[in-house]
């Protein structure tokens, strides 16, 4: 047999090993893992040095049968907030919920619940970005009494606690500092709605096989800033709404 | 740099899906070139969005619309639940869409082998309850389902449900009002396509 090709394909199964660690998919990647992998990936589109993974016909086969994401990301229907490609992931990698001012009404609780509890995902991310028009909408909404009017108003009306709060608590703020800060309240409001309308998510925080995280991305740099968990998490943890059967 | 496939000048609603299915085909040869940019990018979006479609599709990790469609920041509106859902929350996205950023396409895009409607399928034939959340969420896909054929084997239910999940969802958006509003308008074009899960092939509905 030829001695480079045998050497080559000893290579090829070499890197394919590496990419299939890489890749972290599949399941049982815990939230410590997935979050690594969100943050390097992340490193690499700031840097320039994406490597676009897992996005070939192979991978396509590769998950035809099922899929197996290791991280759920909600975020906002905003065109510039392509959530694969800031975190320089492929087809298969992540459970991704868009809806504008990524808000966490039923469909979304109801969708991330579908993530954590049946494809068995461990990290939960909640993604805000810098100068989403829906908070812009709703901060304008609170400070100057504007309504942006019908279907908008009803878009906003998650956002409009979060909008309230950074107004009262930052009074000196308006304009792109105020929304800044709106931008956060947003998260953890976000975060907030998902543990009180749903019984599983909480139910997995407590038994520890669910991480949820806000995190919030500058859409300037590409730069993704990680903000934990809830400050208040283990006062949603004892929330005792939501439907139960 | 290449040339950005977006935010140019406005496109007709037939050049918007022109792109959209002439990205799926760079896609499917593995050639990919809008989603390959880097955030340089974003700097020349910081002072907003002008997206030329508005797609409805599902979180579903295999069909990122982005890489499919292969195209780049600022080109597509995405609003992404299980089963490619409509809730009132999510016209309140779609009329975003619409009233502000005028995009001038919109489209529901299902995939093979949908959990959500596979779930929803149970639900239907088989009584299967799902707890929490997950149920109402199935309840959006139910109504949708009406015509799905009991007897038929399972692949060949499952690739009805899916295309009628997409055309109930269609529906919905063709009924409310905006919709209504601004198809007569003559600006906007509803579209409906299912991914093909093992290829990413787009198919678009007749
Ligand atoms: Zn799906």
């Amino acid at each position: 047999m030829n001695k480079r090709l045998t050497m080559f394909g000893v290579l090829v199964l070499l890197s394919c090993a590496a990419l299939a660690h890489a890749s972290g998919a599949g399941p049982g990647v815990g939230a410590d893992e997935a979050l690594s992998l969100l943050k390097e990936g992340n490193a690499r589109f700031v840097s320039g040095q994406m490597i676009h993974p897992r996005q070939d016909a192979a991978r396509r086969e590769q998950t035809a049968a099922g899929q197996n994401p290791f991280a759920t990301v909600i975020g906002c229907s905003d065109s510039r907030d392509v959530v694969e490609q800031l975190f320089d992931q492929g087809v298969g990698d992540l459970f991704t919920i868009r809806v504008a001012g990524n808000p966490a009404h039923a469909d979304v609780a109801g969708t991330a619940e579908y993530g954590a509890e049946h494809l068995g995902v461990h990290l939960l991310v909640v993604l805000g970005h810098a100068k989403c028009g829906a908070v812009v909408a709703a901060v304008a909404s609170v400070a100057e009494g504007k309504k942006a009017g019908g279907n908008i108003d009803f878009l906003i009306a998650p956002i409009l606690p979060a909008a309230a709060k950074a107004k009262h608590d930052f009074p000196e703020l308006s304009g792109d500092a105020l929304v800044e800060k709106a931008v956060t309240y947003n998260v953890w409001q976000s975060i907030d709605d998902l543990f009180r309308q749903s019984p599983i998510l909480r139910g997995l925080v407590k038994e520890g096989k669910l991480t949820v995280v806000g995190a919030v991305y500058d859409i300037a740099t590409g730069q993704v800033n990680w903000l934990g968990a809830h400050p208040e998490q283990a006062r949603l943890l004892a929330y005792a709404s939501g439907p139960d059967h | 740099m290449t040339v950005h496939s977006g935010n140019d000048a406005p496109v007709s609603a037939d050049d918007a899906l022109d792109r959209l299915m002439e990205g799926n085909a760079r896609f499917l040869r593995g050639e990919p070139r809008f989603s390959r940019e880097a955030k340089e990018v974003l700097a020349g979006l910081t002072k907003g969005q002008r997206p030329y479609a508005t797609i409805l599709g599902c979180s579903d990790s295999r069909v990122p619309p982005e890489l499919i469609f292969d195209v780049g920041f600022g080109d597509l509106f995405i609003i992404r639940v299980a089963g490619n859902v409509v809730s009132p929350e999510v016209m309140g996205s779609l009329q975003y869409a619409g009233t502000h950023l005028k995009t001038p396409l919109f489209m529901v895009l299902g995939h093979e082998g949908c959990g959500a409607v596979q779930a929803a399928l149970a639900a239907k034939f088989k009584g299967t309850q799902e707890r929490s959340r997950i149920q109402l969420l199935l309840e959006n896909i139910l109504p949708g389902l009406d015509e799905v054929d009991m007897q038929l084997p399972t692949q060949q239910q499952m690739e009805r449900a899916v295309e009628a999940n997409v055309r109930w969802s269609m529906r919905q958006i063709l009924e409310s009002p905006e919709g209504r509003m601004r198809l007569a308008e003559g600006h906007m074009k509803l579209t409906g396509a299912v991914c093909e899960i093992a290829t990413g092939r787009v198919r678009l509905l007749t």
